[in-house]
């Protein structure tokens, strides 16, 4: 039945996935003129051979696959708020807004840049003055504004009391020119 | 016997540490030694602030310039006679014409050593020994400005610096409920 080998254990029958199969089935349909197909057969054939040892990609394929799965990810799944196009454009158009508006309401000043003030030194050259700002004397001035008031009600305060001494030493002075008395009391 | 003496020595100690409290108190304050000339300076000086107020509200400046001026020919009282009262008043007087010289500079006007004069003769030889308060600081302030106009740019920083260093001392008080 078959043939033995050289240590008389009878040959091997060529396994399933081996690629006998392929080869036999190969030389079988040309003997038959290439009449058949084989094609369903040597599919199942390798199927089983990867199954049963799954062969490795080439690297660009294998990139290719990736690619492939990313971009149908991509393409079904929804994108979360922050990588939406209109977010980006909606934010920095209301982030450019906001700082518009801080600048023309918030610091209505800030458009003007602040020049330090020049003279003329001796020798007619430009020179920049002593940082003497012309706002110092105003800051001073609404201090002023501010502490006056109770400023005036202290001295009111010390001119009565100044008053109230005056008062006493006039009675005083009344009382010893009067030899104790006073509008006639005793 | 023996604890009541010590009562009397405490009792003693503390009131003699309350009058030197209130001593250090006054200390900065000089009591006048002529209240009658406190009383008719405030007098005067109440009826020339009002007259002064009515002439702005006609916005005759010019009025109210010469109502001023006139109280410089006045004999203001010395700190001796009429006390730190005295000096105040007399400082917040040369302030408000100070104040209106430097705002209307076309009116009456005089030149800048003169305001310096005026600055000067206002805040007086006495004026650093005077308890802190806001007419001396605004007075002081408004040399600065006359000084910046004589383009005397480091005397009139240390005046603002004075006047700052014033009404942060003044400011401070406020905030600490003292009595400035």
């Amino acid at each position: 039945m078959s043939a033995g080998n050289e240590n008389g254990r009878p040959a091997r029958k060529p396994k399933v996935l081996s690629e006998d199969w392929e080869v036999a089935l190969r030389a079988g349909q040309e003997a038959e003129g290439l009449a058949g197909s084989v094609e369903d057969e040597l599919a199942v054939v390798h199927l089983l051979r990867h199954a049963r040892a799954p062969e490795g990609l080439a690297e660009a394929r294998l990139d290719a696959v990736w690619a492939d799965i990313d971009a149908e990810l991509e393409a079904s799944a929804p994108r979360p708020w922050w990588r939406r196009r209109w977010t980006w454009i909606g934010g920095t158009a209301f982030a450019a807004a906001a700082a518009a508006a801080v600048l023309v309401i918030v610091i209505p000043n800030a458009g003007q840049t602040p020049s330090p003030p020049v003279a003329a030194g001796d020798d007619g050259e430009q020179q920049p003055q002593v940082a003497v700002a012309a706002g110092q004397a105003a800051a001073l001035e609404r201090q002023f504004q501010i502490l006056a008031p109770g400023a005036r009600r202290r001295v009111e305060q010390e001119v009565d009391d100044d008053r109230g001494q005056l008062r006493e030493r006039l009675i005083a002075q009344a009382r010893a020119a009067g030899g104790g008395s006073m509008g006639g009391a005793p | 016997m023996k604890h009541r003496s010590l009562v009397s020595l405490v009792g003693g100690i503390l009131i003699g540490a309350l009058a030197m409290f209130v001593g250090l108190a006054q200390a900065g304050k000089l009591a006048p030694e002529q209240p009658e000339a406190v009383v008719a300076l405030a007098q005067l000086l109440d009826a020339e602030h009002r007259r002064v107020d009515v002439l702005l509200e006609k916005e005759d400046v010019a009025g109210a310039i010469a109502a001023l001026e006139a109280l410089r020919e006045q004999r203001w009282p010395t700190r001796e006679e009429g006390g730190d009262v005295a000096l105040q008043l007399r400082h917040d007087v040369y302030g408000r014409l100070l104040r209106l010289r430097l705002d209307y500079p076309d009116i009456d006007a005089r030149p800048a050593d003169e305001l310096l004069q005026i600055a000067d003769e206002g805040l007086g030889e006495d004026a650093a020994e005077l308890d802190v308060n806001p007419f001396t600081a605004r007075l002081t302030a408004m040399r600065g400005e006359v000084l910046e106009a004589l383009d005397r740019d480091d005397d009139a920083l240390t005046s603002y610096e004075q006047a700052l260093e014033m009404n942060r001392v003044l400011l401070e008080r406020e905030l600490s409920g003292g009595n400035p």
